[in-house]
């Protein structure tokens, strides 16, 4: 059972990789590779968080509500980062790889939940994880991608914004965290759609914007 | 018990109405991103307050421990430090000598706050909770420096910091605020957390509208 997480990433993730080389377009071959960076992040994190565990006495709440938050955010956004530094600022690709790769961690997170719980899931469980886990994953990391696409053109801002976006982020996760743990879990699946439609209608509007004054 | 769950269901909604009004206004395109920075920032402290509140609704405690809560005082003000420092700053401080005496000035914010913060040193709290504060003063302390520079630095060329003297004196008030309640929630005492607060409500619900305020003025 401890081996699950390793498995599930085999079985789930690794057969993209073949696919990664088929793929002819550019940018589907780095939003897939970055959905498996995900993935791969979410195995690195289930380790990192059973030593964390371990370090505060097997404290699960104090441990998922607190420390979890903290530790995913970070790791997942230096492969954002990464991508920054050494290939591309763009805003828009920076926020759809960073959602992408949300989406690849919620992904074998959801994963791992659903094999050792598997007597007690169902439809609901899983759609609830949908609009849940999933959405708050990949809006927490867009949200840091959306500071690192000021790492070049402005770097007064990239640092401290970056930062103060990472902070959000680990608080959005952490509140999340607290939700589903509480008697209020319902709560848990409306607040990462609270936090994403509003970020859609920006990004629709000014994509919109955007359009109108190319012509 | 019940007390101080409607306090940070106050704070919680205060800073959410303030967040709301300002992510109307300014979170979309073509709007200046000095002030979109400011509305994150309050909606840090939202989501930071409401984080701390539902702790409290579960059960888990919210002093003498770490916790992510003060993660909302933290971001607020690197936002507010990033939106001065990053966007407005080099618009009335080119370096000049005789501003000097502006930029040393700056300085009585950063030191007001880590004479706040040596209360916090020096009362009974855990380390746990005087390490985590002091990542909120050093956030308050950067924020002050800009906050006290561009309500005193003449700004003749554009005009910008002037109109933003209400929003920079407001956001002061706010640091200052949060860095007492952190004082008074090390020292244990329950009448003046409460005091301030109540207090923080009040600025942090008037922080947008002052800075809309701004914003309109310069852009007239």
């Amino acid at each position: 059972m401890e081996q699950i997480s390793a498995i599930l990433f085999i079985s789930i993730t690794m057969p993209m990789i073949p696919m990664l080389f088929i793929l002819n377009d550019k940018r589907s071959r780095l939003f897939l590779g970055y959905m498996m960076i995900g993935s791969l992040i979410c195995l690195i994190a289930g380790e990192l968080n059973l030593f964390m565990l371990s370090l505060f006495n097997n404290d699960m709440l104090y441990v998922t509500t607190t420390i979890t938050p903290i530790t995913e955010e970070i790791l997942k956004a230096i492969p954002v980062l990464y991508l920054a530094i050494f290939f591309t600022d763009n805003r828009e690709t920076l926020l759809s790889v960073s959602f992408a790769l949300g989406v690849g961690f919620a992904i074998l997170e959801d994963a791992v939940i659903l094999a050792q719980n598997i007597n007690s899931v169902s439809i609901g469980w899983a759609l609830a994880r949908v609009i849940g886990a999933a959405l708050m994953h990949g809006a927490c990391t867009s949200m840091i991608g959306m500071g690192i696409s000021y790492i070049n053109k402005r770097k007064k801002l990239f640092f401290c914004g970056t930062f103060a976006l990472l902070a959000a982020a680990i608080l959005t996760h952490a509140t999340f965290n607290v939700l589903v743990q509480s008697d209020y879990r319902i709560a848990a699946f409306i607040f990462p759609a609270s936090v994403y439609i509003p970020t859609l209608v920006k990004e629709l509007t000014s994509r919109k914007a955007k359009a109108k004054s190319d012509k | 018990m019940e007390h101080i769950l409607l306090l940070y269901a106050a704070m919680t909604l205060s800073s959410a109405g303030s967040f709301a009004y300002g992510a109307v206004k300014y979170l979309k395109p073509h709007k200046p991103l000095y002030a979109s920075m400011i509305v994150l920032g309050i909606g840090c402290i939202m989501i930071g307050r409401a984080y701390s509140f539902l702790r409290i609704l579960t059960g888990l405690p919210v002093t003498g421990i770490f916790h992510v809560g003060i993660l909302g005082i933290v971001g607020a003000f690197a936002f507010f430090f990033s939106a001065n420092f990053g966007q407005i700053d080099s618009l009335v401080d080119g370096g000049e000598k005789d501003l000097s005496k502006y930029r040393i000035a700056g300085l009585a914010g950063v030191i007001v706050t880590l004479v706040l913060y040596m209360f916090i040193i020096l009362s009974p709290a855990s380390t746990a909770e005087k390490i985590t504060d002091s990542l909120a003063a050093a956030a308050v302390a950067g924020a002050s420096y800009f906050h006290v520079k561009h309500v005193l630095i003449p700004d003749v060329d554009y005009g910008v910091v002037k109109c933003q003297r209400g929003y920079n004196i407001v956001a002061l008030i706010y640091g200052i605020l949060c860095m007492l309640e952190l004082v008074f929630t090390a020292n244990g005492a329950e009448t003046p957390v409460f005091v301030i607060c109540v207090l923080e409500c009040i600025v942090s619900a008037a922080l947008i509208p002052v800075m809309h305020k701004g914003v309109v003025n310069w852009s007239r």
